[in-house]
């Protein structure tokens, strides 16, 4: 579904990520893991189109991503979250959502200046589609709450609902769990596993070993740049490559 | 709850009380000049309304983020094309102002697509730069054209035939302006409220509040700050051609330069920036008050500065968010006289 070749990117003088392969394949959930500053999120940055690798080429369903702006990944059908909880904070969560599911409502400039009666029609439909879309990430309850006001869990939770909201078919979560008890990760492993299982492909970066060891069918481990290993969560848990990464040479009989 | 529309609320019951409330304003504003003959007063109001077109045209293009500074440089734009307009081509009003409106909105476009890459601080210097070239080559070139540096002289004001009557605009009978005015800001008001609540303004809005996360989701960011930038330029070069007939001249120094933007900036930010109703009202207030209050009027420069710092610091969303504001205090000051 999307193929990564060769993908390099620098900034400066820093290669953060170099001659990077990824395939992420349909219905799958992938987990991308590695220390801090291994090039996660650049490689995020680089499919939705916020950065422009310097080497390589990225297709996704046939298209090529790279010189594609992000709004046009996103109608293509690949949407991400944020690393740092990004969303509209003082508006309402029916509101986030509204606004997200925009994107399909297909309403045009002319109808929506004069308030023609299809666009009315569609726009009571998109309020509706967004009701059952904070439903089933049991949001409902604080749809009328501003985001901004929501706990952390739910703040996540919202990320990643109006990510779903533009109805992709790949969608991208850095780092979904990120400061979270154990209780609210768990309740977002559930989460990202019911959005696979309606038909999503996943792909994670995730801190957070339980997460991606309890959801993932398969994990890309990057250090500096470079694809270091990759595998189903028990052999990358193996591997020395993996665990000097992480814990450092000599002392790999520690591996978690 | 029953929610009907993306704005929220129930849809019937409110449209039922805002059209009874719009209509006794509507008709209290439409019969003034039958009351009022005092060319004093109606100039004030038309000012006012006038105004009140340009501060909604400034708050477009705040909704976007900063702060246009070649926000009168479109209002003069405005003023010398239909002055030209009617000038050199004998076109009558209501076809100088959408000549107006053509010739901003192809200016906006360009120079929205050149800025609007920019942000903040960066959006206002080259708008700004954008303001004065624009007034020194209307100053320094075009003596036969556009005046110079004496300005467009001798606009014809309106003329428009009334069934076969024609009606006389000129400054002892203000009424036809008063009318005209009226006119303008209420397509205005309408094109501004159903901007904001469709589609266009919600990724506008979307994203000045988050442009990252607007565009993962797909708004294309260029397209829609050029359209909220090209909205705000229109009406004001709408207002412009107004004045441009209203005071059968056009001054390139009247409109251009940061002297003309901070009072525009402080309408805006005193009505507050996320209401139609309150940019209009700031407006209005910041229009009538120098006419009666001296001091405002002669230092108008320092007052509107101070009036913009003690808005931010105190009350950033301006008059409209005072009802919000002062709902817990109003609500303890009943609870005290209960018991």
């Amino acid at each position: 579904m999307l193929e990564l070749n060769d993908i390099s990117v620098k900034f400066g003088g820093v290669l953060a990520i170099s001659n990077l392969d990824l395939v992420v394949n349909k219905d799958e959930i992938v987990g991308l893991i590695g220390p801090n500053g291994a090039g996660k999120t650049t490689l995020f940055n680089v499919v939705s189109g916020f950065i422009k690798p310097v080497t390589g080429t990225a297709v996704y369903k046939g298209y090529r991503l790279v010189g594609k702006r992000p709004d046009q990944i996103a109608k293509l059908g690949l949407t991400r979250t944020f690393q740092h909880t990004v969303l509209w904070a003082n508006v309402t969560v029916l509101q986030n959502i509204i606004w997200a599911h925009h994107l399909k409502a297909g309403v045009s400039f002319w109808g929506a200046l004069f308030g023609t009666q299809t666009t009315r029609h569609r726009e009571k439909n998109v309020v509706e589609k967004s009701m059952e879309i904070l439903r089933y990430f049991g949001l409902d309850p604080v749809a009328h709450e501003l985001a901004g006001n929501l706990p952390h869990g739910q703040q996540r939770a919202l990320g990643i609902a109006i990510a779903v909201s533009a109805d992709p078919d790949l969608l991208m979560l850095d780092e979904p769990a990120t400061g979270m008890t154990g209780e609210e990760s768990a309740r977002m492993m559930n989460l990202i596993r019911k959005v696979r299982d309606s038909g999503r492909t996943i792909l994670l970066v995730e801190h957070n070993m339980r997460v991606v060891t309890g959801c993932c069918d398969r994990i890309v481990v990057l250090n500096f740049g470079q694809k270091i290993a990759e595998g189903s969560p028990e052999e990358v848990s193996k591997n020395p490559r993996v665990v000097e990464a992480y814990l450092g040479a000599e002392e790999g009989e520690y591996a978690a | 709850m029953t929610i009907n529309s993306p704005c929220g609320g129930s849809r019937t019951k409110r449209c039922y009380y805002l059209a009874c409330v719009l209509t006794v304003i509507g008709v209290f504003f439409f019969i003034i000049p039958i009351f009022v003959h005092d060319e004093f007063y109606l100039n004030i109001l038309i000012l006012a309304a006038a105004n009140g077109v340009i501060a909604l045209a400034m708050r477009a293009i705040m909704n976007m983020g900063t702060p246009s500074f070649a926000h009168g440089a479109f209002v003069g734009i405005g003023g010398y094309a239909s002055g030209l307009g009617a000038i050199k081509l004998g076109l009558p009003f209501w076809l100088t102002a959408p000549l107006a409106a053509v010739v901003a909105v192809m200016i906006a476009v360009v120079l929205g697509v050149i800025t609007l890459r920019l942000r903040g601080t960066y959006f206002i210097i080259i708008t700004l730069s954008f303001s004065e070239i624009i007034r020194v080559v209307l100053n320094s070139t075009g003596e036969n054209i556009w005046g110079g540096a004496k300005g467009l002289l001798n606009i014809p004001p309106p003329s428009v035939n009334f069934f076969g009557r024609a009606i006389q605009f000129s400054q002892n009978n203000l009424a036809p302006y008063y009318y005209l005015i009226f006119v303008i800001l209420i397509i205005t008001l309408i094109v501004m409220y159903r901007t904001d609540h469709s589609r266009i303004g919600m990724n506008i809005r979307a994203l000045r509040f988050s442009p990252n996360l607007a565009q993962s989701i797909g708004v294309h960011l260029m397209k829609w700050r050029v359209i909220a930038f090209a909205i705000g330029c229109i009406f004001a070069a709408i207002a412009g051609a107004f004045y441009a007939h209203y005071y059968v001249m056009v001054d390139a120094n009247a409109f251009f330069g940061v002297s003309y933007i901070i009072p525009v900036i402080a309408w805006v930010i005193v009505g507050g920036r996320e209401s139609i109703v309150g940019t209009l009202l700031g407006a209005a207030i910041l229009t009538i008050l120098p006419q009666y209050i001296k001091p405002l009027r002669e230092y108008d420069q320092m007052a509107f500065g101070i009036i913009l710092v003690l808005f931010g610091l105190l009350l950033p969303q301006g008059l409209a968010s005072l009802p919000v504001r002062l709902s817990p205090w109003w609500a303890s000051l009943r609870r005290k006289e209960q018991s």
